[in-house]
């Protein structure tokens, strides 16, 4: 199953949340954004060369992190140098192997956060409480309905301890799950590493638990 | 032989009723009716019913292959939900509106998310990909990915958009020139030779060299002064927010 991690705004926590959604279904995060990838990274081919036709989706998965990777290149001549419509065969050809292929999408509203709509299954759409960040997630929602990519969950991102998700939940038509502000979690993403891992009873690992368990019940639908 | 397969489910007195329209061999014009007991609220785009809906229903032509289609009503669900009226061929029309997108599609239409060409710092080949996030990563993968490392601004000081390309360039002939400079065996200056494009690129950086030195330094200068007076100058906003 092909799962759209987006949300139009920058810096709202999209490729955390992919990150440790991935680590929590097992699957493989794939960093679907070529022009400012921060997944962790390391040696070998990514996501520029497959794109490029220089390797295979399967020669850029790396299994050696805590999270099955397919990680994507640094620069800026890479992700010229690289076809985007080649995301879509690259995505689907992942589908038959793994279970759950998490793609961490780019901000904005461009071909390469519809490439990935287009293919998935369902979509898990990333905000922060603040207004900019809701109203760029609305657009991408409309984006998704029409590329047929069902909304899965709403992730309500850095909350207070007791944050009010109905207004968010009927804004967007989706229940909606609530990562709350964490240091734990700001760390382990620094170092590349799930938050289930370094503070597995931190209420940011408990968040994931429940987005991944909610995923499980949108696949079965 | 087309088929249609429902499901529903109720949430908050409102049930959702999702269908998909499977093995449609070519173009077909459906018309899919509601059999629950209360008006179709069908999709909405831009605050409009979706193009083929209506009170009764979806009535439209649609592409080869498979296809979702989804209301809600105020009805409690029951079975069937819907039931597929009519399913004629229609070859020549194209399934507008709910035909499924091609990769080429979605780029036409939301457009490349390639980085512009201008963007991309000149001398720097796709092919060094792999070396120069190495770099970022792995501060300790070898000399070549330090010097990266060290030549190239990380993310907390980060220097502005408009100085970084002309920074880049800078850094790829400073990178150049020091192979060039360090090679004293004949492969390894057989191989920077290469690297930096050939002799006549050589002769080019050889050339460039005092220019782009008095170009960085003088940079270099008005930045650190610019620098020193913008540290001197402290903005009074209580005072000026007082008197205001």
């Amino acid at each position: 199953m092909i799962l759209a991690v987006t949300g139009g705004k920058g810096g709202v926590g999209k490729s955390t949340v992919a990150y440790n959604l991935a680590a929590e279904l097992d699957g493989v995060v794939v960093d679907g954004d070529l022009a400012m990838a921060d997944l962790p990274a390391g040696h070998g081919p990514d996501l520029h060369d497959v794109l490029a036709g220089r390797a295979t989706v399967h020669e850029a998965v790396r299994v050696d992190g805590p999270v099955t990777t397919v990680p994507c290149g640094r620069t800026l001549a890479g992700a010229r140098a690289a076809d985007p419509t080649a995301l879509t065969d690259a995505l689907e050809t992942l589908d038959r192997t793994y279970r759950w292929v998490v793609v961490d999408s780019p901000a904005g509203l461009r071909a390469d956060v519809g490439l990935p709509l287009a293919v998935a299954d369902a979509t898990v759409l990333v905000t922060t409480p603040a207004t900019a960040a809701i109203a760029d997630a609305l657009r991408v929602r409309e984006l998704a309905r029409e590329l047929d990519a069902g909304l899965c969950r709403v992730v309500l991102n850095r909350t207070g301890s007791d944050p009010v998700t109905r207004p968010t939940a009927d804004r967007f038509g989706a229940p909606v799950v609530t990562v709350p502000d964490s240091d734990a979690l700001a760390t382990a993403q620094r170092h590349g590493t799930p938050v289930r891992q370094t503070a597995p009873d931190s209420p940011a690992s408990d968040a994931f638990e429940k987005l991944a368990a909610a995923v499980y019940s949108c696949s079965s639908v | 032989m087309v088929t249609l397969d429902c499901t529903t489910s109720h949430h908050d007195g409102v049930t959702l009723v999702a269908l998909s329209l499977r093995d449609l061999d070519e173009s077909t014009r459906v018309t899919v009716r509601n059999r629950l007991d209360g008006p179709v609220w069908p999709p909405r785009c831009e605050g409009l019913p979706v193009t083929g809906w209506t009170e009764t229903g979806f009535e439209g032509v649609v592409g080869p292959g498979d296809h979702a289609l989804g209301y809600a009503t105020p009805a409690p669900p029951a079975d069937p939900p819907a039931v597929l009226d009519d399913a004629t061929p229609a070859p020549n029309t194209d399934g507008a509106g709910v035909s499924p997108e091609s990769a080429a599609d979605v780029v036409r239409e939301l457009g490349d998310p390639s980085p512009p060409a201008d963007a991309v710092p000149a001398g720097v080949a796709a092919t060094t990909d792999a070396d120069s996030c190495d770099g970022v990563t792995e501060p300790d993968a070898g000399p070549a990915a330090r010097s990266t490392t060290a030549t190239r601004p990380q993310t907390d000081g980060r220097v502005p958009a408009a100085v970084e390309p002309w920074l880049e360039t800078m850094a790829a002939r400073v990178e150049a020139a020091e192979t060039l400079a360090d090679a004293e065996t004949l492969p390894a200056a057989t191989a920077a030779v290469r690297e930096a494009g050939g002799l006549a690129e050589v002769r080019t950086i050889a050339e460039s060299g005092a220019t782009d030195e008095r170009r960085l330094r003088r940079l270099a200068l008005r930045a650190a002064a610019l620098a020193d007076r913008r540290g001197a100058a402290t903005v009074p906003v209580e005072t000026l927010a007082r008197i205001a």
